[in-house]
């Protein structure tokens, strides 16, 4: 059903929300999920937007990762949003994919994201209404990964989304909204979270801070990363780091960050990064990637802080 | 149909067309199996190898991962609306030229996300093409020579232009 106000779109429901669907479809393909009600909002205007007010920076739920990744106010403000945004997936999905419904992503797995023939021989997983993990078969819950980047990048600008919940609208910290959504991601679509993301905010960060992302991925495009960090320090208030890829959502970073605020070096702050990460991730299998290649990968927050360090230089 | 049908219009290739077509469906199957446009590939149909692309108000996107209703009211460019073969368009004259076709079957997703580059930077760097390129496939060719085809396109735009020799 197609809805042009945020009005209509609760009246729709209850359903599923599609953004820019470039998510949902292929899981739609694969038989993986089976949404009976589709409610599309590429033509509510309330979800459009990017602008600065009153000490925040908005960005609307529906604004494209194509337009984050080049609008002057995203890269000068918030660059680590800009910077997640333009190296999810491939260009033609950053040209529709909307930045509320790449928060909303499913989880993926192995086991899940495949098609019906092939989740066939299996027992139901926890995605698919059924009772284990085929990754950790004791398991209580789903351990699927939440891949998200530009999710990794608003933590760590301490965003808040605007949702529609039970017909009230409030602010919830995005942390708070991944962790939720992830919960109920881990069950039958029908179990789904029903928030309606109509808009994110951010404080407008101070000047001098520095902050950026980075994302490791089999190849360049196209893929999902195996791994990606954003982290913002300076500024004159505390660091944070943010790693994501590794568990079923972003994980914070506080030795990595506690490492930056006490004026650490480089090999310093990546062992603090290692540390956070060994205690906090929660690797699975994954295509082409076993576990100890994404443990390997726990250095990588050293480029990100190369890179911020040669552009202070630059 | 089923109750979930609805009816679309869309400008496809200059002209108005309307499609009835259900909720669940792709643009890329209006395109193929109502329009009877079939230059644009059904590949992976998940939306990782491009050949699907086509232009969706000005922008290059996989029409296999876009539902039909999205475009509704949008303007949408395919390969059978960019040349002839007569007066191919010039991505088309260069591909040629440049030797960027082997198999063709990447060929059409390819022109046209050259072709949203183009229309949007009508001067891009070698690195800019990899970038505008890097959501399409191609197991044939190797990259190199599809990345000169769009330059030289580039230039013979840039050409016509400056001649007012007419529509790029």
């Amino acid at each position: 059903m197609m809805v042009k106000t945020v009005k209509e779109a609760l009246e729709a429901g209850p359903g599923t929300y599609v953004g820019g669907g470039t998510d949902l479809m292929p899981l739609l393909k694969n038989h993986a999920r089976d949404d009976r009600t589709l409610i599309f909002l590429h033509q509510v205007e309330e979800l459009r937007g990017i602008r600065e007010e009153d000490g925040y920076v908005y960005l609307g739920a529906g604004e494209t990762l194509y337009d984050l990744s080049v609008h002057p106010l995203v890269r000068k403000r918030l660059p680590a949003v800009a910077q997640a945004a333009g190296v999810t997936a491939s260009p033609q999905i950053r040209n529709i994919a909307t930045l509320g419904g790449n928060i909303m992503q499913d989880r993926r797995c192995v086991y899940f994201n495949q098609s019906r023939f092939w989740r066939g021989g299996l027992e139901l997983c926890f995605k698919t209404g059924g009772a284990i993990c085929h990754q950790i078969p004791n398991s209580p819950v789903c351990r699927a990964i939440y891949y998200s980047d530009a999710a990794t990048a608003l933590l760590v600008y301490e965003a808040e989304a605007e949702c529609v919940e039970e017909e009230r609208r409030s602010w919830v910290p995005v942390a708070e909204l991944i962790r939720r959504h992830s919960q109920a991601n881990g069950l039958a679509c029908d179990r789904r979270l029903p928030a309606l993301v109509v808009r994110f905010r951010i404080p407008v960060p101070p000047e001098g801070e520095r902050s950026g992302f980075y994302k490791y991925a089999m190849r360049a495009t196209i893929d999902f990363p195996i791994i990606n960090f954003a982290l913002r320090a300076g500024g004159g208030r505390p660091s944070r780091a943010a790693a994501g890829a590794v568990a079923p959502e972003p994980v914070p970073l506080e030795e990595t960050a506690a490492a930056l605020d006490q004026g650490k070096d480089r090999d310093a702050v990546t062992a603090a990064c290692q540390r956070d990460l060994a205690r906090l991730a929660l690797p699975i299998r994954e295509a082409c990637v076993p576990p100890a290649m994404k443990r390997g990968l726990y250095s990588h927050i050293d480029i990100l802080l190369r890179s911020l360090t040669q552009s202070d230089r630059g | 149909m089923s109750e979930k049908s609805c009816e679309i219009s869309l400008r496809l290739n200059g002209r108005e067309r309307r499609f009835r077509v259900e909720e669940r469906e792709t643009l890329l199957r209006v395109l193929r199996e109502r329009a009877g446009l079939t230059g644009a590939k059904k590949g992976c149909d998940l939306g990782e190898c491009g050949a699907c692309t086509v232009i969706l108000n000005g922008r290059a996107v996989n029409s296999c991962c876009v539902f039909a209703v999205q475009a509704d009211g949008g303007t949408v460019e395919t390969i059978e609306g960019l040349g002839t073969p007569d007066k191919p368009h010039p991505l088309q004259r260069a591909f040629i030229d440049a030797g960027a076709i082997q198999c063709g079957f990447c060929t059409p997703g390819m022109i046209l996300a050259a072709k949203a580059l183009l229309d949007r930077e009508p001067h891009p760097s070698r690195e800019a093409i990899r970038r505008a390129l890097s959501g399409n496939l191609c197991r044939c060719t190797g990259y190199e020579k599809i990345e000169r085809a769009v330059e030289l396109a580039a230039e013979a735009i840039s050409g016509l232009v400056e001649k007012g020799g007419g529509e790029a």
